[in-house]
């Protein structure tokens, strides 16, 4: 093989290297993923800042029924539904804002979520 | 149902000093309420110990304070529920006087009452516990809880708050803690079964009143209430069923019900502990006369309840109960001295410990001791030596088999107590107390309409 036919593949190898190392990086800034647990009629954590595009997943981590409202600062209540005992309720925060994260059967069950640019 | 046999008994054997005990009947509390359940879509062991009410776990005094409103965001219709009880009884003797219309003097199997229940959210953050009663035993109905509450939540000062005002027919009936009779263990004792007589003013107003109230939750620590009730008027006790003969005792003036409590969950709800007091000031004229001035009562209390939940994310975790509560009762009895010859002032007092072991939420041992003891005054209790003093012991197991999540039907729950009370104390009598233990099977079956 001549030097410059080794140089192209040496170009073509990493251009295809770097092709393969942004693609993953890429998806992975456009999904990630927070984990709340819903334990012991509770949220696991009571605070949580994300940017925009987060995607947070609910565990229903207790044995009984929980539902997710989402209250964003427009004041129009998202309901989420209900999440049987070990189901997950995924919510992607795709806009900026402070949003509050409720129960509705259980009003102790409360989160505020910060949704950053 | 101790309230009730104990006034009854009060009744018939204290014609000249009738007081609010004999409307005490009215004083027990619902059991089961499986409309709540429909409406949370939560099983009965997510918010009562032993997976049946009236006990409650956090999930539960939450549901409370924000006025029943809690709910799965569907609609299941009007939250309309409906209890029975049935029960047999033996008493140690038979009793021979006092025999209720149509039962023995011993050993008798009684269907007790049916009550139904509005309970649960009537529109927004109004929401409603309200009970009418079939009484099996006095062959009348009457109204029992009356709870109608608003509850909202804000921020004071950074801190949070749940707020809310209710209109109830009672002090306690509010109330999320054990500190009443009829929220408190045994809950239930046999209507056909003697039981002391001396009771205090507060646990006798229930449905004789009238009167609105505010609380607030702070910070979820901190929980204050007051209410203002005033007497009913003896036609609309009448029709409540909350005068069962002419003459009644009634209140002179306003009465002010007071509670306050300090709560605190640890290790991620694992341990809770309450710290409260409560109190109750009310003037009354004995027989509704009210020639002869007002006689004064001030009660106060205080109580303490400790909660072990291992797992606190099962609603069938085993768990662990102590409660406590000492309650005392000053009277200034300046009408009764006059028109029943009773003291110029007496006192009662009573104190209750109670350790419970929940298992499962399926089966559920409590026992409790407890107390009564005042001045001696035989105008004033009715009692043969004039002690209102009464002592025992009351062992309890309770078998409820649904009332879980894995329970065939959410909307039917009951249970099986077997109850013996063992007194050493009667009334002012050490000997013969034994007369009164009470072996008590009780069965309770509570069903929703709504689904």
């Amino acid at each position: 093989m001549s030097a410059s036919a080794t140089a192209r593949s040496d170009r073509i190898f990493l251009a295809a290297s770097a092709i393969l190392l942004l693609i993953p990086v890429g998806t992975f800034a456009e999904s990630t993923y927070v984990d709340i647990a819903q334990r012991g009629i509770r949220f696991s954590q009571t605070s949580l800042t994300v940017h925009v595009g987060t995607t947070v997943r609910y565990h229903n981590q207790d044995d009984v029924t929980h539902n997710l409202m989402i209250l964003g600062d427009d004041g129009d209540p998202q309901d989420e539904g209900l999440q049987p005992r070990g189901a997950t309720v995924t919510k992607t925060f795709d806009r900026a804002g402070l949003f509050e994260v409720r129960c509705a059967i259980h009003p102790r069950m409360k989160m505020t979520v910060m949704v950053e640019k | 149902m101790i309230v009730r046999a104990a006034s009854a008994f009060f009744c018939r054997h204290h014609a000249a000093l009738v007081t609010f005990v004999c409307a005490a009947f009215l004083a027990t509390h619902a059991s089961a309420l499986p409309s709540f359940a429909i409406q949370t879509d939560q099983p009965c062991s997510a918010c009562h110990v032993g997976a049946f009410g009236p006990r409650l776990k956090q999930q539960g005094r939450d549901f409370k304070l924000y006025g029943y409103t809690a709910n799965d965001t569907k609609d299941h219709g009007l939250p309309i529920s409906f209890v029975a009880e049935a029960s047999f009884t033996h008493t140690s003797k038979d009793e021979l006087a006092n025999v209720a219309a149509g039962y023995n003097a011993n050993n008798n199997v009684s269907f007790n009452e049916l009550g139904a229940f509005y309970a649960g959210k009537i529109a927004g953050k109004i929401g409603a516990f309200i009970e009418v009663t079939y009484d099996a035993i006095e062959k009348s109905f009457h109204w029992e809880d009356f709870d109608l509450r608003y509850a909202d939540e804000t921020k004071l000062s950074g801190h949070d708050v749940v707020y809310g005002v209710s209109l109830n027919n009672a002090p306690t009936v509010t109330d999320m803690w054990e500190v009443a009779p009829g929220w408190a263990f045994p809950f239930e004792t046999s209507p056909l079964a003697n039981t002391p007589s001396a009771t205090t003013l507060m646990e006798a107003l229930p449905g004789t009143v009238m009167g609105p109230g505010a609380y607030g939750m702070f910070d979820d620590t901190l929980y204050l209430e007051g209410d203002l009730y005033q007497g009913l008027d003896k036609s609309v006790r009448r029709f409540l069923g909350a005068e069962p003969f002419n003459g009644s005792d009634r209140l002179s003036g306003p009465a002010f019900y007071w509670r306050a409590v300090l709560q605190h969950d640890f290790d991620a709800g694992e341990h809770y502990l309450s710290l409260g007091t409560n109190g109750l000031v009310a003037d009354v004229d004995p027989n509704a006369l009210t020639a002869f001035g007002s006689d004064h009562y001030t009660d106060t209390g205080i109580d303490a309840t400790y909660q072990w939940l291992p797992h606190p994310e099962l609603s069938t975790s085993d768990m662990f109960e102590a409660h406590i509560l000492y309650l005392r009762e000053s009277e200034e009895l300046t009408a009764s001295r006059v028109s029943a010859g009773t003291k110029s002032s007496d006192a009662l007092s009573q104190f209750h410990v109670d350790l419970t072991y929940d298992f499962g939420a399926t089966f559920t041992p409590t026992v409790q001791y407890f107390t009564t003891w005042g001045t001696n005054d035989a105008a004033r209790w009715g009692t043969a030596g004039g002690s209102p003093d009464s002592a025992g012991w009351i062992a309890q197991l309770d078998y409820v088999p649904w009332g879980k999540p894995d329970a065939p039907l959410s909307w039917l729950n009951g249970r099986i107590s077997l109850q013996y009370v063992a007194y050493t104390k009667f009334d002012g009598q050490t000997f013969g107390a034994s007369d009164n233990n009470t072996l008590f099977l009780n069965f309770t079956v509570g069903a929703a309409a709504n689904r």
